[in-house]
């Protein structure tokens, strides 16, 4: 549905593209993203050694041709397993966001168009869940759930859901009484296709920059919840999970926590750089500014 | 502001915050793993475990916990004890939410004194040399995991320079000097992050109001650009801004736990996860509840704030 | 030269004619304590603090022999049923209050009391009775002699002498009073444990200290930082991979010695494949123990294939087990498991060791066509996994081992709460009951010495290491030695201006 509506705005897709094409921060982030994706799926393939291959005759070596970046106390290559944890922390990231982008738009949208009494009673219990620590909320769930990647992205989305809430209700509200709904509704057409076809398209700006900043977030998530020891299950690498492990032997070998960060740092600014760059575009205030 | 206004807001809170205390009841006892075991150890018999579960009233059924515990907390302001050690839980998150709220507020002052002159000098001229620069820095400063930074802290202003203490909280009734050693590591890991955030908002905010008219036409009068900024952009920039404190200061309280943990503060985080790994139930029901009543007061001050810095904000 | 005057200037002080009193020591404690009643809690980390504040009847010197403690002298009837400790005097609890021999009775009887929960009872298991004679006379009666009996009242401060009025104002397990060298004076969970010089101590001029500050400061490179920037004089460990950094620098003394400890695979033998005893040997010759000693402590242990470390009068020196990947191969082929099978490895997140060793295990069962995978849990859920028997097998240690019993009866004995195995085989039980009942050191070692080999035969534990136990001080702190079984205490510690 939303792509045939999509194609109605062809001219101003297009017209986005070319925006888009001409603001380096949106391209330096996109070119960033498409990056790690193609090393999250074939990160395999790539590293050089196998991610959990054991060497006890090359513990603690230092970055070198050999070794890239190094190897860790059981002398495993820390570049094949960065380059594997890459497929870790997309997946979690992106499968966080999903899951808690698809219920938070949900309930938001929801609230936002049928108002009254159920936005109350989903707005409140927004409220609840947003007042609960969001890393406390996270280490609960995993507690409940198990350890693993799997409970890692329900936990990271739980914590994420009245986010996205919010910022679909804000967005519905914004659109609900413009021209194009009222017409629809005029023209007799239901609740739901008044939804999906007229209101979510028109306020998806906000969901799609709320989206790209939240997987920048949910990376740094799974580095949190990796300090506590949750997340992945050893020997598999994440980069949150090297990098908790990397603080203790900072001062024997500064490589096992210094690339893993790298690794975050950069996707991080990659998503921010990408989400900045959708909002300067999307957001109507932000292009007089422009 | 009406008083109708606050006292509905207040109503709310109220309501969110019983909602959090069901909540967590409800969900804590899902948690594998009972405190009478952590409590009596590898060497526990199962007897053992059934006697302390009884004494702690864990056999009995949810609701009737539930209501003892809750009543307990409105009629007598009384959470009860640790399962743990017998502590009263009311004296012990009484003690640890000042060093909580003192990390969060230290943090917030110096991610304010880097987001503030930071975010305008920027937005004076978007793209500019210093634009790009305080956007690199903040960039670095969002992607960089809190445990990470604190780690990094310590080792450089601890270990390397030797100028501050690695760990540990001195509160200020021991002395402001030592409090302010002590606070200054723990408060700048989470205080760099939360600058590097609202660098980016406040920019945005000024850039929004500096192209307003009525800062265009201040201009066009030949007004200074001090006065430009300081009388006309800066006040009229304060809601955003307003918003945007309320929303990180929200943010701080709920980050503070990994903070806490690394650099051994007693704030109400590490004893929130401490409470977690050691199922003492109703202490971290109460933390949770702690942190929720924070949580939402913070939000209820911004809001507030909204009115005495714009009277043509009006809440009916 | 300087370096040698140093160390002869510190020599002369540690001869015991220039300790300072006074001052306080500040020391890092890795783990908050659970609680502070000694009959109820079993964390270490509570009796490490407890050490300094009661005294049991019996003690442990650093060499592990049996001293008098607050008991002067005891003595065991001909038939070996009735025990009589004989108190000393003067003794009074740090409120001041003199120590009785009801207070002694009150404090057993309420270990024993079903309504206490006490994790530890079974150490007073065959007591029939415990009964003041006079104001100093403790008699024990029991239903057969038990000559490790007295061991097990000296050992760590499970069986530490509290008053009845601690118990009765409900401050036992925040604030327990005792008659040690140091009083608590402030408990903040998670955060810090104030101890004050007890002034009514019995042993006179001591403790030198006035007072010990421990600080929980749980993550390990923040308390090696810590110990490094002088935050705090003493750190109750320190991590494994700084440990050679530290002996490098000249403020800091890592204070090491064999512990009376062992870390092994528990193997659950109510699981095929793993219940064939074949098969547990065919994994005990593929593993490399030396490799798994050095990356799970980096060196700070000794690798084994029996429980009782090689600095103990009771080690036996038996390693049939030299590694060969051959060996295991036709043992897993006689099982009728050539081709391998799938196993799960649990180990715990409150011991980061442990999930090393898991890693490594897997890595070295592989070549058998073993595939191992990890299942780390938290400490509340692992105990609870490990009682109900669901792992195939776990990765743990026992600490504080003084007496050959302590290795093999609670771990190995038929029936008993902690044998997690479900092993079971009758000559062992016969051996280990005799164990108990047998005086003679020469007759004692060798019935342990059949115990120990038909448990390692039998592979119900696969033994790994022996740890070390690490201490690291500043320099200045004095008087204090690490010890085998992990006790802290800092009676005679001083520091040094």
């Amino acid at each position: 549905m939303a792509v045939a509506v999509l194609q109605k705005r062809e001219s101003r897709v297009s017209e986005f593209v070319r925006k888009a094409l001409r603001h380096q921060l949106l391209m330096l982030g996109f070119f960033i993203i498409v990056l790690l994706a193609v090393v999250a799926v074939f990160g395999r393939q790539l590293a050089p050694y196998d991610p959990n291959g054991m060497d006890f005759g090359a513990r603690f070596a230092p970055p070198g041709l050999k070794h890239l970046f190094g190897t860790d106390e059981f002398g495993r290559d820390v570049f094949s397993r960065i380059l594997y944890g890459a497929a870790v922390s997309f997946k979690v990231a992106f499968i966080a966001v999903a899951i808690s982008a698809s219920v938070g738009v949900f309930l938001g949208a929801m609230a936002g168009f049928y108002g009254r009494v159920l936005d109350e009673i989903i707005m409140r219990l927004m409220d609840i869940l947003f007042a609960f620590p969001a890393v406390l909320m996270a280490i609960t769930v995993m507690a409940i759930l198990g350890r693993g990647v799997t409970n890692a992205m329900i936990a990271i989305a739980i914590v994420y859901i009245p986010i996205f809430a919010r910022v679909a209700r804000g967005a519905v509200l914004s659109v609900r009484g413009r021209e194009y709904v009222t017409a629809a509704r005029a023209l007799g057409q239901g609740n739901t296709t008044i939804i999906f076809k007229h209101i979510l398209p028109n306020s998806l700006g906000p969901i799609i920059v709320q989206t790209s900043l939240s997987l920048a977030f949910a990376i740094l998530a799974e580095a949190a919840l990796s300090f506590f020891g949750l997340g992945t299950q050893p020997p598999d690498p994440s980069w949150g999970r090297m990098l908790s492990e990397g603080r203790s032997f900072l001062r024997q070998a500064w490589w096992m926590g210094v690339f893993p960060g790298l690794a975050i740092m950069v996707s991080v600014m990659g998503f921010n750089f990408f989400g900045d760059g959708l909002r300067d575009l999307l957001d109507p205030r932000m292009k007089k500014i422009q | 502001m009406s008083p109708s206004y606050v006292l509905r807001r207040l109503g709310t809170l109220i309501l969110v915050l019983f909602g959090v205390s069901i909540l967590t009841f409800a969900i804590i006892p899902l948690v594998p793993g009972s405190p009478a075991r952590v409590k009596l150890g590898i060497s526990a018999t199962p007897e053992n475990v059934a006697t302390l579960e009884k004494k702690l009233g864990l056999d009995r059924p949810l609701t009737t916990q539930y209501f003892a515990w809750i009543s307990g907390i409105v009629t007598r302001f009384d959470f009860g004890k640790s399962f743990i050690n017998d502590k009263s839980i009311t004296s012990e998150v009484a003690r640890r939410l000042p060093a909580t709220l003192q990390l969060a507020f230290v943090a917030l002052l110096i991610g304010l004194m880097i987001a503030l002159p930071a975010g305008i000098i920027a937005a004076l001229r978007p793209g500019g040399k210093r634009d790009v620069t305080a956007m690199i820095f903040s960039q670095i400063g969002v992607s960089i995991p809190d445990f990470w930074m604190g780690i990094l802290l310590i080792v450089f202003f601890a270990e390397y320079l030797q100028v501050l203490p690695s760990s540990g909280f001195v509160s200020v009734s021991e002395g402001f000097i030592p409090w302010l050693r002590h606070i200054i590591l723990p408060a700048l890991t989470s205080g760099l992050i939360s600058g590097a955030i609202m660098t980016r908002f406040v920019r945005s905010a000024m850039l929004e109001v500096l192209n307003q008219d009525y800062v265009r036409t201040a201009r066009a009068k030949g007004l200074s650009e001090r006065i430009v900024i300081n009388k006309h952009a800066l006040r009229n920039a304060a809601i955003a801004i307003a918003t945007i404190v309320g929303l990180q200061m929200a943010t701080l309280l709920s980050s503070v736990v990994v903070v806490e943990i690394i650099f051994a503060w007693p704030g109400l985080g590490s004893l929130a996860l401490n409470s977690t790994l050691q199922r003492d139930y109703p202490m971290l029901q109460a933390s949770v509840l702690l942190f929720a009543a924070a949580f939402a007061v913070v939000n209820l001050l911004t809001d507030l704030s909204y009115v005495l810095l714009d009277p043509s904000v009006e809440y009916a | 030269m300087k370096r040698i005057l140093g160390l002869v200037f510190i020599a002369c002080l540690s001869l015991g004619f220039a300790q300072t009193s006074g001052g306080t020591l500040v020391a890092a404690w890795a783990q908050d304590p659970v609680g502070l009643d000694p009959h109820v809690t079993s964390a270490y980390s509570s009796f490490q603090i407890l050490e300094n504040v009661l005294d049991t009847l019996v003690t442990l010197d650093a060499e592990q022999n049996l001293q008098a403690s607050l008991a002067e002298s005891w003595d065991v009837s001909e038939d070996g049923l009735t025990v009589s400790f004989h108190l000393r005097d003067g003794v009074k609890f740090s409120n001041g209050r003199d120590l009785s021999a009801d207070d002694v009775v009150y404090t057993f009887n309420r270990i024993l009391d079903p309504e206490t929960g006490s994790g530890s009872s079974w150490k007073l298991g065959g007591v029939t009775d415990i009964s003041a004679a006079d104001a100093s006379t403790v008699v024990f009666t029991l239903e057969a002699p038990n000559p490790g009996l007295i061991t097990k009242l000296a050992v760590d401060k499970t069986m530490g002498i509290i008053a009845k009025e601690n118990v009765e104002d409900g401050t036992i397990n925040t604030q327990p009073m005792g008659t040690g060298p140091f009083m608590i004076t402030d408990f903040q969970p998670g955060v810090k444990v104030m101890l004050e010089r007890n002034p009514n101590y019995w042993q006179a001029g001591l403790p030198y200290l006035d007072a010990v500050d421990i600080r929980i400061i749980s993550d390990e490179s923040v308390r090696r930082t810590a110990l490094v920037t002088g935050d705090v004089d003493w750190a109750i460990s320190v991590p494994a991979q700084s440990v050679e950094e530290l002996k490098g620098r000249d403020d800091v003394v890592v204070d090491s010695t064999a512990a009376g400890s062992y870390w092994y695979i528990g193997v659950n033998l109510g699981r095929d494949p793993i219940s064939d005893a074949k098969v547990r040997q065919a994994i005990s010759y593929a593993i490399n123990r030396d490799q798994i000693a050095e990356a799970a402590t980096f060196g700070q242990a000794q690798a084994t294939e029996e429980p009782i470390p090689a600095s103990s009068a009771w080690s036996f020196g038996y390693a049939p087990y030299e590694e060969s990947l051959d060996k295991a191969k036709s043992l897993l082929a006689e099982a009728g498991v050539a081709d391998g099978f799938e196993l799960e490895i649990m180990p715990t997140t409150q011991y980061e060791e442990s999930i090393r060793i898991a890693q490594v295990l897997q890595a070295q069962l592989a070549p058998l066509g073993i595939k191992a995978s990890i299942r780390t849990l938290e400490w509340a859920e692992w105990l609870e996994e490990e009682g109900a028997g669901n792992y195939d097998t776990y990765v743990c240690s026992w600490n504080v081992l003084v007496d050959p019993d302590d290795y093999y009866y609670a771990q190995h004995h038929t029936g008993e709460v902690f044998n997690f195995t479900g092993y079971s085989n009758a000559s062992v039980d016969e051996l280990l009951d005799k164990g108990r009942l047998t005086q003679d050191f020469a007759e004692r070692k060798a019935i342990y010495e059949q115990v120990n080999k038909q448990i390692v035969d039998d592979a119900p534990y696969i033994y790994l290491y022996n740890p070390l136990n690490i201490n690291a001080y500043r320099l200045n702190v004095q008087g204090y030695a690490a010890r085998p079984d992990q006790a802290i205490r800092f009676v005679n510690t001083w520091l040094e201006n």
